[in-house]
């Protein structure tokens, strides 16, 4: 791009600028009414990544086997067991009222009162199955006393639905994924725990539903602290840098004109939000007000110099346009790659991201000089401040660093904290780091029925895995059943899974059953009939359904569910290594494995997918600001030198990440895969600046002087008020997620700074390169 | 000279960034694919879903547990406990030992295995087998070489060359014997379904029924004397002998609805062990009984008893210990 179109633009934009101007604000009028429809809500299936094998079984599968939106309700007694009749008519009155909770999946609400959950008895009578507890609870002292030996008796109950210290029932509820709406879920099933609680019991729930719908409740406290730091951003930015109504009030109208237009256009393409893309509204505001801020900067400097208000905004539009375009073309190029990852959610923001980029090369660009040309007095900015004095000193000590001696120590100690941080990095987690939910804090009320859960059951996550069948009847085979049996025990020998259950685990209970309950029995049959017998007695009397947990009804597939202590990253890779390690020496003749459905399947799928595509992305990232670069500098090596701050970035917020135990998830990865293009614009415009003023000043060290103490000013204007912003996010967000995400851009705008201001004068100093010395 | 030789190291650093770049995208890629790969985990003494049924204990302390999946696990006195290389995926249901090389353990199908060198290698041995079942549940050694094991079918055998070589020594009928006892080389009972009880006096050559005052099955049988003896059963059956065994009581009362599955005298009292965590003891006369939990968190339940001094070892859904009135679950290293 010539430098002589920069400024035809610009005298083109600030000539029209009344129709400019009316343009903007008509398309801010035609997309005012759709930007406030966006739907901000939580759409599982957009969590997923489709294509994945793990998430094919688990969409085949789920309505039989457990989806992956269960909800957990545990019922614990305050004293003693349950086994007593006031707790047990609580279960039941539970288990029966979340029929009514919307989106339910009726045949998928388990617990000891519910009917599907049987006990089978032999006796002079002959083999009954009859329901646990159902239709009635037990009253007398004895009847209490036989459902409790009944219970720990029953393998396929004691320990799963009834705690092993009989002190707590779980009550399990799966939902229709397509009519389920978190917030809704999670309001119904607390009126209805309301009505049983008392000091007789502690009811505790967690699942994924309860996590989003609690993430939910916290958006009006999410969106106050959004528009309260940027309240507190106008603030700062009037009180200690600008001084000015104007100087205020124009990086916040970009911010509220892009702001519309995106979301305008995101509505319009059908593309919702998520309740915790608040944060990359927050980064992207972050952004627009960093162009719209480094504007204002370029023409308070060129206005000092004795030039006309509106000869200032159109100079000011002509030397930004193109650092301005690079950067937002680049920034949007870095956002757009994260659509390669194939999860729907990621690409929703990837594409909203963008969009709202391309917004800001309009909003930030064009619009803040336009609308400065419109400013009455000449000296608005024309302030001396103590702050801003302060600054100056501080780009003094700058620019002494990048012409002496000490550039060489900075970049060292930059090289050095790069190295360390390549090593800390490589810890980074794929997947969470800590047991429950990170998006809340350890001490929250969810986060600590988790650990209940986990204390008393099991655990908490489950994942089931499929034996698919050639023939019918294939589960009644032997050998098939054996090697069920086989890999749950390979399997459970990790510490994270807490326990598995099977086809093969009811044969084997029913075979102890109908020899009189002697655990000596405690086996599969030795061949097909058998095994079918022992199926029939179970089956018979029962509901259509009632299998279906264990198998489909031609027995030629069997889920076999696993109960993982949590679903961290490092817990779902060593049990699907182990799961694949054992299919890999062990797949029997006749059947196949396919893994893996449940929460712990399709969260080990995403982990996966996240894994493959995280670096992908920041190849794709650099090879984007390879080819802006290059187009716009006309030379490949321009893209070192505006690649060497991003790389820095990326490395240190990932080591960060790594040693302040944040893993690398869905919600993690849009702020850091978005945050690739984040303060790439800060380098970009001192290193613009550099090479406009070296054709001016024709040396080097004058010119690094200007641009560190001119566009480098802009830098600290525009992120000094950022990272301060981050702050009340940061201390008062009821979301850890949020407070992490805070601290994490804080970080990363103050990493691009620093690197706009020592390090790229520093670089270009030690090396000279051709393309700017050419320029003179 | 100088330019140039600039303007080359912004070249090798931009080619050496991108390459290593790229280079970890590539590596990343193809590690994603493979994906992690499983730590290695050495095979646990035992784990959750091992149901140990039978043990025996050895005058060196050295104690003996065989179970599910062909597991048979061999603790040496305040040492360590080691899994043991059967050779086989088959339930054992009970295991006895001469002493701490020599051991033979029972199991599903028919199948005995035998150890001479303390379990380093494990052998599998023949035995006369019935056409219908073949499940061998309990195996008792004595001196001499010799061992009874008993099991589905009426089936009645008898080993004198440390469990090489095996003889059936009754009819096949259709009824499983769970456990046998002798007192001596003569006298011997063998216990089983149906409130079945058998006798020998002439060393298992024949046998003869005993009349049994119930109908439910019997499970372990254990005399503390050549007159004094004790047979539990399911659904917390007790009956007691006090005349050598010729006629059979039942306890009166009812001291537990468990079932009952080991029983040992310890030189003190009956203990017998059984379902739901169970724990049934009896006074030296067999007359006051009492039942109780091993623990009240213990609900699991537990199929046999070897008794070494104080110290009782009990097997079953867990592995534990009994001794001075506590419960302690086993920890293994």
């Amino acid at each position: 791009m010539a430098q002589g179109l920069s400024e035809k633009i610009a005298e083109y934009c600030i000539r029209k600028r009344l129709h400019l101007v009316s343009a903007f604000l008509l398309l801010t009028a035609v997309l005012l009414i759709p930007s406030m429809r966006v739907d901000v809500k939580t759409v599982f299936a957009d969590l997923l990544p489709m294509h994945h094998p793990f998430v094919q079984v688990h969409e085949q599968y789920k309505d039989s086997y457990g989806g992956a939106n269960i909800v957990s309700i545990m019922v614990r007694a305050t004293e003693g067991d349950i086994f007593r009749y006031g707790i047990l008519k609580k279960i039941q009155g539970i288990t029966r009222d979340l029929r009514t909770v919307s989106g339910v999946n009726e045949f998928q609400i388990v617990s000891i009162a519910a009917r599907k959950i049987k006990v089978v008895t032999a006796g002079t009578h002959g083999i009954a199955a009859t329901p646990l507890m159902w239709p009635d609870v037990p009253d007398s002292q004895a009847e209490l006393d036989a459902l409790r030996e009944t219970v720990v008796s029953s393998p396929m109950v004691y320990g799963i639905f009834v705690s092993r210290d009989l002190s707590a029932a779980l009550i399990s509820v799966d939902f229709v994924d397509e009519r389920m709406q978190c917030r809704i879920v999670c309001d119904e099933i607390y009126a209805i725990l309301g009505t049983y609680s008392d000091a007789s019991v502690d009811i505790s729930i967690i699942g994924e539903p309860v996590l989003q719908g609690h993430v939910e409740r916290f958006l009006p406290e999410t969106l106050m602290l959004f528009f309260a730091s940027i309240a507190l951003f106008g603030f700062l930015l009037y009180v200690f840098f600008m001084r000015s109504w104007w100087g205020t009030a124009i990086p916040l109208f970009s911010v509220l004109l892009s702001t519309i237009w995106a979301l305008g256009i995101a509505s319009l393409l059908g593309i919702d939000a998520s309740p915790l893309g608040i944060v990359i509204a927050f980064l992207i505001s972050a952004q627009v007000i960093s162009y719209s801020v480094q504007a204002i900067n370029r023409f308070d400097i060129v206005h000092a110099g004795n030039v006309s208000i509106a000869g200032a905004a159109q100079r000011s539009l002509g030397s930004l346009f193109r650092p301005g375009m690079l950067s937002v073309v680049t920034d949007a190029g870095c956002k757009l790659v994260v659509a390669l990852t194939p999860i729907v959610f990621l690409q929703k923001s990837s594409f909203i991201g963008s969009i709202w980029l391309l917004c800001i090369a309009l909003t930030g660009v064009l619009l803040t000089p336009v609308l400065l040309s419109w400013l009455p007095h000449a000296d608005t900015f024309n302030r001396q401040i103590s702050f801003t004095h302060g600054i100056d000193y501080a780009l003094s000590l700058c620019t002494t660093i990048a012409l002496s001696g000490w550039r060489y120590v900075v970049l060292g100690a930059t090289a050095m904290v790069l190295t360390v941080c390549i090593f800390l990095s490589s810890d980074l987690v794929v997947g969470d780091v800590h047991p429950g939910s990170p998006l809340l804090w350890p001490d929250s009320e969810y986060n600590q029925s988790v650990a209940e859960f986990n204390r008393l059951f099991p655990g908490t996550d489950r994942l089931f895995v499929v034996l698919e069948g050639v023939k019918k009847d294939a589960l009644k085979e032997p050998h098939l059943l054996e090697n069920i049996l086989a890999f749950q025990r390979y399997v459970e020998r990790r510490p994270e899974v807490g326990g598995s259950n099977s086809i093969a685990d009811l044969i084997a209970a029913m075979k102890q059953v109908i020899y009189e309950g002697n655990p000596r029995y405690n086996e599969i049959g030795d061949d097909v009939l058998s095994n079918g017998e022992l199926l029939y007695l179970y089956v018979q009397g029962s509901n259509p359904g009632d299998i279906d947990y264990y198998t489909d009804v031609e027995y030629r597939t069997a889920g076999i569910t696993f109960f993982l202590r949590d679903h961290r990253g490092q817990t779902l890779k060593s049990v699907i290594a182990r799961m694949k390690e054992y299919i890999r020496t062990h797949m029997p003749e006749g059947a196949r494995y396919r893994l893996a459905g449940g929460i712990g399947g399709v969260t080990a799928a995403v982990n996966e997918v996240i894994y493959t595509s995280q670096l992908k992305i920041a190849v794709y990232a650099l090879l984007i600001i390879l080819v802006t670069a290059t187009i716009t500098y006309r030379t490949v090596v321009a893209a070192f030198y505006l690649m060497v701050p991003i790389v820095l970035s990326s490395i240190i917020t990932y080591a960060f990440m790594a040693t302040s135990g944040i893993g690398l998830n869905i919600n993690t990865l849009p702020v850091v895969a978005l945050g690739v293009g984040l303060g790439v614009n800060y380098s970009i415009y001192v290193f613009d600046f550099i090479k406009e003023s070296y054709t001016e000043h024709g040396t080097l060290q004058a010119a690094i002087h200007d641009a560190v103490h001119h566009a480098g000013r802009g830098v600290v204007l525009a992120a000094l008020p950022l990272v301060v912003c981050a702050l009340p996010w940061y201390f008062l967000s009821s979301l850890k997620f949020l407070s992490d995400m805070a601290l994490l851009i804080a970080i990363w705008i103050s990493i691009s700074a620093a690197s706009a201001l020592f390090i790229i004068p520093g670089l270009v100093f030690i090396l000279k390169p051709d393309f700017i010395l050419s320029s003179k | 000279m100088k330019r140039k030789s600039l303007h080359s190291i912004e070249w090798v650093l931009f080619i050496v960034c991108a390459a290593a770049l790229l280079l970890a995208g590539g590596i990343s890629g193809r590690y994603a694919a493979e994906t992690a790969v499983s730590d290695a985990l050495p095979e646990p003494v035992l784990e959750p879903r091992d149901r140990i049924y039978g043990v025996a204990v050895v005058d060196d302390g050295t104690v003996w547990m065989a179970g599910s999946n062909g597991k048979v696990v061999r603790c040496v006195h305040d040492g360590g406990c080691m899994v043991q290389q059967t050779g086989t995926v088959r339930h054992l249901q009970d295991i006895a030992a001469w002493d701490a090389r020599r051991a033979v353990a029972v199991g599903n199908n028919g199948l005995v295995i035998v150890t001479r060198d303390g379990g380093a290698s494990w052998k599998k041995v023949s035995t006369p087998r019935s056409e219908i079942s073949n499940k061998l549940f309990k195996v008792h050694v004595y001196p001499g070489g010799r061992a009874w094991a008993v099991g589905e079918m009426g089936m009645i055998l008898r080993s004198d060359t440390w469990g090489e070589t095996w003889q059936r020594r009754s009819d096949e009928r259709d009824l499983a014997w769970n456990d046998i006892l002798f007192t001596d080389t003569l006298r011997g009972w063998v216990v089983g379904e149906f409130g079945s009880i058998m006798q020998t006096v002439d060393g298992g050559m024949t046998w003869c029924a005993v009349p049994s005052p119930v109908q439910s099955s019997l499970t372990a049988i254990a005399f503390k004397d050549r007159l004094h003896g004790v047979i539990a059963g399911l659904s917390g059956t007790i009956l007691t002998t006090i005349d050598g065994g010729l006629s059979w009581h039942k306890v009166s009362g009812q001291v537990t609805q468990e079932h009952l599955l080991g029983l040992a005298w310890d030189g003190a009292e009956w203990f017998s062990v059984g379902t739901g965590g169970v724990l049934v003891r009896g006074d030296s006369s067999g007359r006051q009984w009492r039942a109780d939990r091993l623990s009240a968190e213990e609900l699991l339940w537990h199929s046999d008893i070897a008794v070494t001094g104080a110290r009782k070892y009990i097997v079953g859904g867990t592995q534990g210990t009994w001794e001075k009135g506590r419960w302690k679950l086993m920890e293994y290293n």
